[in-house]
């Protein structure tokens, strides 16, 4: 009985007056249309979402719903993910190699297709050139950062462990206030990357031209001069005369040109 | 007979034989690559990693340095957005050296390295404007992000951890784009035509 309750379809009452209306006024291939017209305003109106009413609520708030932010299914799945979990922890502890790491992506695959598609001034072979420098520069940087930052982000996660172990004063600020720790903490983080930025600003500037010659095999082309044909120049309107040897002015005010 | 792949994670020297105690079957374990330069690596820089740690906390406790910890954490500007500020001065510093380079360059003539100087400290303090402006912004769904990945993973461990992780790539994300591929490929050319227009207003051409 339930069953057979649920069977049956509904008619939304506006489709039923369509229809009824389109019975009663035309035929044949008019009605046809009508019937078909009312069928897709019909659809239409279903999928259209409508406001909620709003109930009447005593306790001062709204009672409408408010959107959950994040709530999706594959951000959920993504927060639950031990892979994502494991990126963050080390994330948190390897920031000075995450940071190039990310670079790398940017400056591998963005930043190259960009320079490629971007309409500009120069030629295909200076684009060609710069997308190359850019990846040189990001494979560079990222190298560069894991071999000098993978033991200091490992000494500074073992500094923030145990930091009982590495402070040697037993009243020290580091122990008594934890804020101040917390802040610590992040600048000691941060520091490799401050002190060696220059260092290796001159590794990567260095670097690029032999990576971009034997591993790209690019080697910025010197602008061709063009030869000028020889022609015969007479230098007769040069006026020395009148030159004397303690007369530095004539050489001062010289400017090629005739007197 | 099930021959059992040990996996490497799990990998005992106990468990190098399988099958009866009378027939034993040696398996040969999957030795990871990666597990196998992990433990050279810490064989390797073990000794000088706790060295790192030493200097790191000698330095911590210096007098200099705890000024300039106490300074920062009077401040809340400072205080609250640290990691960044830290970011912006490693970029600084790196800008502030190929300013220089660029001023020092002897294959240009004065009035360019100067404009080309100009433009390289202007394309980075926009850089910086706009990496700060995102950062703000994005502040209240990264906050709300965090919130809901903390009330899903409850108890979980590390979870302290993984949230500052994913603060720290969130600003690292923003301030990394703004550096090196906004900045690059949008403001630098902006800030090279501007230049240029300036410089051949100076002296004009033909």
């Amino acid at each position: 009985m339930i069953n057979n309750l649920t069977k049956i379809s509904y008619d939304p009452p506006h489709s039923r007056r369509m229809k009824q209306s389109a019975d009663f006024e035309m035929t044949g291939s008019a009605k046809k249309n009508a019937q078909k017209n009312a069928i897709k305003n019909m659809m239409k109106n279903e999928n259209r979402i409508t406001r909620e009413p709003a109930n009447v609520n005593f306790c001062g708030l709204s009672a409408t719903k408010a959107k959950i932010p994040f709530s999706g299914p594959r951000i959920t799945k993504l927060m639950q993910n031990e892979k994502f979990k494991i990126a963050m922890e080390k994330v948190n502890d390897y920031h000075l190699v995450a940071g190039p790491a990310f670079a790398l992506i940017l400056t591998g695959i963005f930043r190259p297709a960009s320079i490629m598609m971007l309409p500009g001034d120069k030629n295909k072979d200076d684009k060609k050139y710069a997308s190359a420098h850019s990846i040189g520069s990001g494979i560079i940087g990222f190298i560069i950062s894991s071999i000098l930052f993978v033991p200091l982000g490992d000494a500074a996660k073992a500094f923030s462990a145990n930091p009982k172990n590495f402070i040697t004063k037993e009243n020290s600020y580091l122990l008594k206030n934890k804020e101040a720790f917390n802040t610590a903490k992040t600048i000691i983080g941060r520091l490799p990357d401050i002190i060696g930025s220059v260092p290796k600003g001159i590794l990567t500037i260095a670097l690029i031209p032999p990576i971009l010659k034997y591993v790209f095999g690019w080697e910025k082309k010197k602008p061709e001069v063009k030869e000028e044909p020889y022609v015969f120049r007479s230098y007769s309107f040069l006026n020395f005369n009148g030159l004397k040897n303690d007369d530095k002015k004539i050489f001062q005010n010289f400017m090629g040109g005739t007197k | 007979m099930n021959i059992q792949r040990i996996s490497p994670r799990i990998y005992d020297s106990k468990i190098r034989t399988s099958g009866n105690s009378k027939n034993p079957i040696s398996i040969k374990p999957e030795v990871s690559f990666k597990g196998s330069i992990g433990t050279q690596y810490k064989k390797l820089m073990g000794p000088s990693i706790t060295k790192m740690a030493e200097w790191f906390g000698m330095l911590a406790q210096s007098k200099a340095f705890e000024k300039i910890v106490t300074w920062a954490n009077k401040k809340d500007i400072i205080k609250n957005n640290l990691f960044a500020h830290l970011f912006v001065v490693g970029s600084a510093v790196l800008s502030s050296f190929y300013i220089g380079k660029t001023l020092n360059n002897e294959k240009m003539d004065k009035d360019k390295r100067r404009t080309l100087a100009i433009n390289q400290g202007a394309t980075f303090i926009i850089s910086t404007i706009m990496g700060y402006t995102f950062d703000k912004k994005m502040d209240k769904t990264v906050e709300n992000f965090i919130k809901k990945y903390k009330t899903l993973n409850k108890g979980g461990i590390n979870l302290e951890k993984q949230a500052k992780g994913i603060d720290i790539a969130k600003k690292l994300i923003i301030f990394d784009t703004m550096y090196r591929f906004i900045a690059p490929v949008l403001v630098t050319p902006v800030a090279n035509a501007i230049g240029n227009y300036i410089q051949e207003k100076k002296h004009p051409t033909a």
